[in-house]
Order: structure tokens, then sequence, then C-alpha cells
């Protein structure tokens, strides 16, 4: 693994890489127009357009970048408060508040989340049978819409949906990466911790396979304070709440604001050790550049996932429970981590190599010089295109900003509404 | 040779990354069409202890029906609106013995939808207008009755092959229903949830303490229902308003007489009309109509139709309009100023560019005409069926909903003829264009159900037919599976049949 990945970088032009963001950038709008403005009037038009303009601007800092940056994490953070108002007040339209009556068991009509997945593949694969009362199709919070979404992000961005699409996951990314420093060294934890995931995964699976209810999402699930909850009325249920307002202060907010990890993420999450198990599904990893690496330790503290340590480096691999959000990019002063594609030979791809061969060819030859730069810099741009440095965010941010366009679109409608008429409606989104 | 391998991996790890990158917008526009796959393929269920059991039988029943033997008007009190005690389905589940999640002892569940809800703010059942009793007889029972549980309550008597055992009573002003056995020796309450959303009420009826034969349906007893709905009135005995001559404030009106049945819309099996067994009283010697039971768990008979002969008819049918139109093709007069007053015909004929002439005329004197707004609108998403590309699809029918949109909002004041062929074109986009990615298959549906009432009103039995058939066809688009069987339980009751709904019916069972 001492392959050299910055030096691929480093060998495009800088104008052919350009050249290749603003083609990929070009093509991201063009995909949030479609998604988000598209088939929409009025103000829904509105909310999608500020939506995917923000989108758009997101992808082209770190398509300019070449890295994700700090952009990755203002998309990340935006979207989970996105999601937490749209659908607070989509419940409490529906339904008059927030908390999950019986009504809506009986109807089936809970919105079906990404985690439910891990307590419901078993009992629906072994007996056919969902253990959670949502509606199996209709709406994307319903269970064979998120099969899909899930099946999906095993093959494109693996455990970077964790770093780039979950709507949960960026209230703990952003709180994570307030304070300057670390208060709380929790660095020496992260094998146990990452034990526990797995841990939590497989009680989670098997005890809602055993009980047919699903256990996380009944017990343990923090962002029941975000979304929706049982009203308590019994002490189970009063169990139950304390249980989990207390992981969510505790996991969520406290513990990533003093440690700068994302305590809840690596520790709790039973879907996010599930995509660190088919991680290897998806064509990305993050890779660290071996002879490159001088060991500082820098990225081992930027990693909010434990997931960079001194194993990690000397194998050129982050671990499996990389959220690929990319901080280490940032965090190594010699530039030796970056996005990979899995099974390459080498950072060398077959475009850089043909760019390479054309511009000797175009130095020496003198009547075909202007054909030869010309096919340099169209394979440079090629390279540079299809990098994954550049893809892996394009894929990444796709997933994040279509699965969020329905919810943060209609934040941004009844913000455009708010401002406008002074009420906090989705009214007109269509 | 190792470099070869080399660049062909290369290559081909080039186009894998350009497919993965690209198969996430792919499969999110076609999300809807492959989680479909998976319900195909996947078949699932929620686990019936969080949504009250397995169903054992579910049965659909006829819109627009809650009028008694027929004619019967609701109170005139502001409590009462028009389809509030319109019974559309009634579904029967298997008792839960272990129920899972917030539940407590085994309970039977019961659900009952209506063809429409108005909230109740006053009272805790979260409904209004309606009283609802559910006779239930249990096979094997040693006794039972057929007579009312409310001295004259309903004003029916029940099939004397089939006692009731049991009666439930659930009515919007208390906090819970109630049981009681046929002896008066047994009472106790049932739940009751409303759900305004899907204007379902669901009965919970307690096991844990009930008598033996009530607890032995656990056992999977043959059972029998009589569901009846009244007009409420607290102030009548089971709570069922009273239904005179002339309805005034608290009571109904359209009865022949004092001795008319209260009940407003009631189940019956099939081959049977609700408004024979309500017309069957017979005032003059006494006797009160009577009424039938459902059954779950015995044969039902009913005749089954012949589906080729359907078939021939229906193809049949296809072949004389298929002649029609090209007779009335025919017919027209040349192009010309007067196109714009026959719009509709030429949309209707299939002829897009002398429509669309016609539209740009009507538009060139009223740029704001609806019925030209409705047909540009229809003639633009014609058009995006044909475009090739996404985005120009998406576009095209963003344009045509514009129009589409504009049209039905300035339709209100319009005549029915011309307010219906507004609400038909939005109606027939909205179903057919992808679901998944505008989401306009209920509102198609409900285009359909008002143009169904115009054509209703007009007279025009075949139109509101027509509109049935779409509106439910709309609802099973949008996965509303239970009010788009309402609506073909409603044309199943119809005498008079195209002979291609006829063959939809056959298709679907009824």
């Amino acid at each position: 693994m001492s392959d050299a990945i910055i030096p691929h970088d480093l060998s495009h032009a800088a104008s052919a890489k350009t050249l290749a963001a603003a083609l990929a950038i070009a093509a991201f709008a063009y995909e949030a127009w479609f998604f988000d403005v598209a088939g929409r009037q009025g103000v829904a038009a509105m909310g999608g357009l500020v939506w995917a303009l923000f989108c758009s601007a997101v992808f082209a800092a770190i398509a300019l970048r070449g890295r994700p940056g700090k952009a990755r994490g203002v998309f990340f953070s935006v979207s989970a408060l996105a999601f937490i108002p749209s659908f607070i007040a989509g419940l409490v339209e529906a339904r008059g508040h927030m908390a999950v009556s019986g009504a809506e068991i009986i109807a089936a009509q809970v919105p079906f989340c990404h985690i439910a997945i891990t307590t419901s593949i078993l009992p629906a694969a072994l007996f056919q049978t969902l253990d959670f009362p949502a509606q199996l199709a209709g709406s994307r919070a319903s269970f064979y819409p998120m099969l899909l979404y899930w099946l999906l992000s095993l093959v494109t961005v693996g455990r970077g949906w964790c770093g780039w699409v979950c709507f949960y996951g960026g209230i703990e990314d952003g709180i994570s990466s307030l304070p300057r420093k670390a208060r709380l060294d929790l660095g020496k934890r992260g094998p146990a911790l990452r034990r526990i995931n797995y841990a939590v995964l497989a009680f989670v699976a098997l005890a809602s396979l055993g009980t047919l209810i699903p256990v996380y999402c009944d017990w343990l699930c923090p962002f029941k304070l975000v979304t929706e909850y049982s009203d308590p009325v019994d002490a189970r249920s009063y169990l139950a709440l304390i249980v989990f307002v207390g992981l969510f202060l505790g996991l969520v907010v406290v513990l990533p604001a003093l440690s700068k990890r994302r305590t809840q993420c690596s520790t709790l999450c039973p879907f996010g050790a599930l995509q660190s198990l088919l991680d290897k599904l998806s064509p990305y990893y993050v890779a660290v550049d071996t002879s490159a690496c001088v060991s500082c330790g820098a990225c081992d503290f930027s990693c909010p996932m434990f997931a960079l340590d001194q194993e990690a480096r000397s194998t050129g691999a982050a671990k499996s429970s990389c959220v690929k959000c990319g901080r280490c990019f940032n965090a190594c002063p010699k530039g030796a981590i970056g996005y990979r594609a899995r099974h390459a030979r080498s950072g060398l791809d077959i475009w850089s190599t043909l760019a390479s061969r054309a511009r000797t060819k175009g130095e020496a030859s003198a009547g075909l010089g202007f054909a030869y730069r010309a096919l340099t810099a169209a394979l440079e741009t090629l390279s540079a295109l299809l990098s994954p440095a550049l893809l892996f965010p394009f894929t990444a941010l796709s997933f994040g900003m279509i699965i969020s366009t329905g919810f943060s679109a209609q934040t941004m409608t009844r913000l455009v509404n708010l401002i406008v008429s002074g009420s906090f409606s989705a009214g007109g989104l269509k | 040779m190792k470099r070869t391998v080399w660049a062909l991996g290369s290559i081909f790890q080039s186009l894998l990354l350009v497919a993965v990158a690209a198969s996430v917008p792919v499969v999110f526009i076609n999300s809807s069409y492959i989680a479909g796959r998976f319900a195909a393929i996947l078949c699932l269920n929620v686990s019936p202890e969080l949504s009250g059991g397995k169903v054992l039988a579910q049965f659909s029943a006829p819109l627009d029906d809650d009028d008694g033997p027929g004619g019967y008007e609701y109170p005139l009190g502001g409590a009462y609106e028009k389809g509030e005690l319109d019974i559309t389905s009634y579904t029967v589940r298997f008792p839960l013995s272990r129920p899972a999640w917030h539940a407590k002892g085994a309970f039977w569940q019961l659900e009952l939808t209506f063809a429409k809800a108005t909230p109740n703010g006053l009272a805790g059942g979260g409904f209004r207008a309606p009283a609802v009793h559910i006779y239930i007889g249990i096979y094997g029972a040693a006794s039972g009755s057929t007579e009312s549980a409310f001295g004259e309550g309903e004003l029916v008597r029940f099939d004397p092959d089939h006692p009731w055992d049991y009666v439930v009573s659930v009515d919007g002003w208390s906090p819970s229903g109630e049981i009681k056995s046929a002896d008066g020796s047994y009472s106790a309450p049932v739940d009751t949830t409303w759900n305004a959303q899907l204007r379902r009420l669901t009965l919970r009826i307690g096991l844990d303490k009930a008598p033996a034969l009530l607890s032995s349906v656990l056992a999977g007893k043959e059972t029998w229902y009589y569901v009846l709905v009244g007009a409420y009135d607290g102030a009548r005995e089971g709570h069922f308003a009273a239904v005179r001559k002339d309805a005034n404030l608290h009571d109904g009106g359209g009865a022949r007489d004092d001795d008319s049945p209260r009940v407003f819309d009631l189940l019956v099996p099939r081959g049977t009309s609700k408004s024979s067994e309500l017309s069957s009283e017979d005032s003059g010697k006494g006797i009160l109509a009577l009424v039938e039971p459902v059954i779950v768990g015995g044969a039902e008979k009913v005749a089954q139709p012949d589906r080729a002969a359907a078939l021939a008819e229906a193809k049949s049918a296809e072949t004389r309009d298929a002649a029609e139109r090209a007779q009335k093709i025919a017919a027209l007069p040349s192009p010309s100023k007067a196109d714009a007053d026959i719009v509709g015909e030429l949309f209707g004929l299939g002829l897009e560019e002398r429509a669309r002439a016609a539209v740009d005329m009507r538009l060139a004197t009223d740029a704001h005409d609806p019925l030209a707004l409705a047909y540009r609108g229809a003639l633009v998403a014609l058009s995006a069926s044909r475009a090739s590309g996404l985005g120009e699809k998406m576009s095209l029918v963003a344009a045509a909903y514009r129009d589409l949109d504009a049209a039905a909002g300035g339709a209100a004041a319009f005549d029915p003829k011309e307010r219906i062929a507004v609400l038909l074109c939005r109606g027939n986009v909205s179903s057919a264009v992808p679901n998944d990615v505008f989401g306009r298959a209920a509102q198609g549906a409900a285009d359909f159900d008002a143009a169904r009432l115009l054509a209703k009103g007009s007279g025009d039995a075949a139109l509101e037919n027509d509109c049935l058939a779409k509106a439910a066809l709309a609802f099973e688009k949008a996965g509303r599976t239970e009010e788009a069987s309402a609506r073909w339980a409603t044309l199943a009751g119809k005498e008079s049949l195209d002979p291609r709904l006829r063959l939809e019916l056959i298709d679907r069972g009824y």
C-alpha cells in the first residue's frame, strides 16, 4: 500500500482539474435542479431552488478544492437541522402532536427510518413480517423505499452514509466540530467503542427477531427527542423516556462537544455498525499513502469515528468505521490521505498514464504539438473527472441532497412562507 | 500482457465509478417502481401484533349509499354532513392473544371506514355524526336474539337463521364504546380509536375478562355481523336518530312512515342490496325490515360471472367505439374558427393539432379561459409523454400543471359540463404521470370524484361510472387500496355498466 495518491492528483494540470470540476459542478447543479425545482410550483419551487443552490454551492466548494473540507460539514449539519423542523411541523400538522399515538400504530403510519432497518431486516427475511408499525410503501419514510435506499447506499457510499446522508448524524457531526480543542481524549478507547457498536447491532437485531418488536426504536433511539416519541403513560414508558433523553444528551450533545468525536454514531447506532460490516461493497474507501505518512497522528485526533490509528495508518486504509467525511484530509500535514477506489492497483489510472504519454510525444513532435497538447488536456480532464477525489463527493453529496430533498426543500419552503406570509406552513409544496 | 490487464482494469473501474455515481439519481427516479417490485417479491406484512391482528375478512361497501332504503336525508342540524354515515369498508381481524407494543391483554379488533370524516372538537370519540351498532353472532351459541338490543333502536329485525350474541355500540361523543351480550349478563367498554386522516374507526374488544363464548373467537369460530349506521342522537335509545317523512334538526327525513328503519347505511352480503333489505318493512302488518348479516368463515354463495363473455362484450364495445369515433371524425366540418367551440370534441377524438389550434383561438380571445387552459395543459402533458429527455419531460409536465391548476382554480364558477371537462383533464394527467415523481395520483382521484358528483347531478350515468372507475384506478396508483375498493364496490352495485367496466370488475373479483 505504498502507492502514491497525492502525486496522482498533483500530476494533473491545474486547468484540467478546474475544467473537470466545472463539468462536475454543472452536472450536479442539473441534478439539484431536477430533484429540487422541476415539477414544483410557486413557493415550493422557491424553497426547492434555495436548497438546490445551497447544495450546488457546497459541491462547487468541494470540487474546486479537491477535498470535502468544511463544506461537507456545513451541508451535513444544515441538512440535519432542516430535517428536524420539517419533520416535527409535518407531524403536528398531520396529527396535532409529536407523540406517536395508538391510532398511528394501529394504522401502521409511523414513519420508518433507515436505523430501523437493523431491527426489521431479520424478521422481514425470516418471517415475512415487518416488526415496525410503518407503511410498507407509499412514501419515502416507509419500508420498501428505505430498504431500497439502504441497498443503494451499500453499493455506492457504504458507511459514507453516516458522513454525508444520515439526517441524524448531521446533528452530532456539527456538535463535534464546534469546539476548537477536545477536552476529553477518547482516542485510546477507540477499539473498545467499535466493539460496543457491533455488540449493540447484534443485540438489537437478535432481540428484535426474538420479540418482533423494534427494540432499538422502542428503547434506545436518542433521536426520538427531536422526532417523535411515545407519550409516557406508565413506569415502562417513563423508563424509556429517561433512557432516550439521557442517551441524546450524553452521546449526541455532551460527549461530542467534549471529545470532538461522534460518540453516538460510533458506539450506539446499529445502522452505522451494519454499514461498517458491509462497507466493502462500496467501491470507495479512505486511503493513507504510507510512503508519505510521517505518523504524526494528527489524523487520529481529527477522526470523529475512531477510524484512524497506528494500525490503520500502517495498513494504508482507514478502519471500516470510517464515514468518509474527509476531516482527516485537512488534518494531515503531508496531504497523504484521500479517497481511493477499492481494488485499484495503484494511484495512477489509465487516463493520466495516457496523458503523460501524449505530453511526452507532444514535446518530441514538432508538427503535431497542438494536437498532442489538446489530447493531453482532454485526457487530464478525463482523469480528474473520473478520479475518486471528485466522483466520491459527487456520489455522496447527490445521495445526501436527493434523500434530504423532501424535508430540506420543505423547510426552505416553510422559511420562504414565514418571510412572505408570516406562516411556517408548507403551503404551496407539491 | 500485465499492462493490458491493468489498462482494461483501469477502464473498467472508471466505468464502474461513473455507473455508481449515475445509479443514485436513476434509482431515486425509479424508486416507486423498484419499491413496487420489492413489494411483489417480498410480500411482507406489518406484524399483526402492532396493527391489531391479521386480517380475517374485509368487506367493501359502496359509496354514496348512506340514504337508507333510498331517499333518506340527514338530520338538518349542523353536526351532520353528507358522507359521514357512509361506510366504505369493514374489517374483521383475527383476535390477538398476546399483543405487543403499548397494548394491554388479549383483544379482538374490528375496523370501519367512512366516506367522510369531520373531527369532533367537542367530545372524546373523535368523530361526530355516526352512531354504529355491530351485532355479532358466533357459531355454536346456544341462544341469541333477533331483536334490537336498544328497544326501538334501529327499527329492524335480524335474520332468524343468524341470531346475534353480542352487540357493540359506538359513537363519537363517548370516550369509549360498549359491548354487551344478548342476555344482558355481560357488558364491558370497548376501546375506540379514530383516525381522521384515514377516516377509520378502530374498535378493540378486550377478551381477557370476556365470557367464554366471546373468547371462543380466539379459536377461530365462524362469526357473522350486522353492521348498522345511524345518525347520532343522544336522546334516543341506542343513540340512533329517528327518521321521519321530513327531516328536522335532530331527525332524518325521507322515511315512508315512523316504522321505517333508522339505518342510513348497512353492510350487506354480496348478491343482496341495502335498499332492498331496508325497504322490506311492512308497516301495515307491523313487520320491521329484515336485515341479513355478512358472514366470516362460512361459505358465501356468489354466482361466478362469465369472464369470457364479458371480454367478448368489452371487445365489441371497443370496436363499436372506434367505428363511432371514425364516423365522428369524418362528419367533422373543415377546420375553421368554429373549432374554438368544439375544442373538447376535437381533443376527445384525438385530433391533437386541430385541438391545439382551437385552444389557441380561445386563448386569443380570453387568456384565462379555464377550458382552453385545461385542454392546453392536457395537450402539453401528452407531448411530455413523447419527449425523449427526462428533463424535458419534467419541464413539460410542470408546464402542463401550471395550466391545469390554473384551469381548476378558475373553473369553480363554471357550468358543470365544462367544469367536468377541466377536472377530467387534470385527473387524467395526474393518473398518467409517475406518482413517485409528481405524487399527483391522489389528487387525480379527487378530481375524478368531484367530476363524478357533477356527472351524477347532471344525470349522466355513463360518465359517473367512468369517473368512479378512474378514481378507483388513481387511488390504486396512489397506494390507497381501501378507497379504491370502495369505488369498485360502488361500481359493482350499478345496474347498467359499460362492458369494459364490467370486465374490470370481474378481474377484481366482483
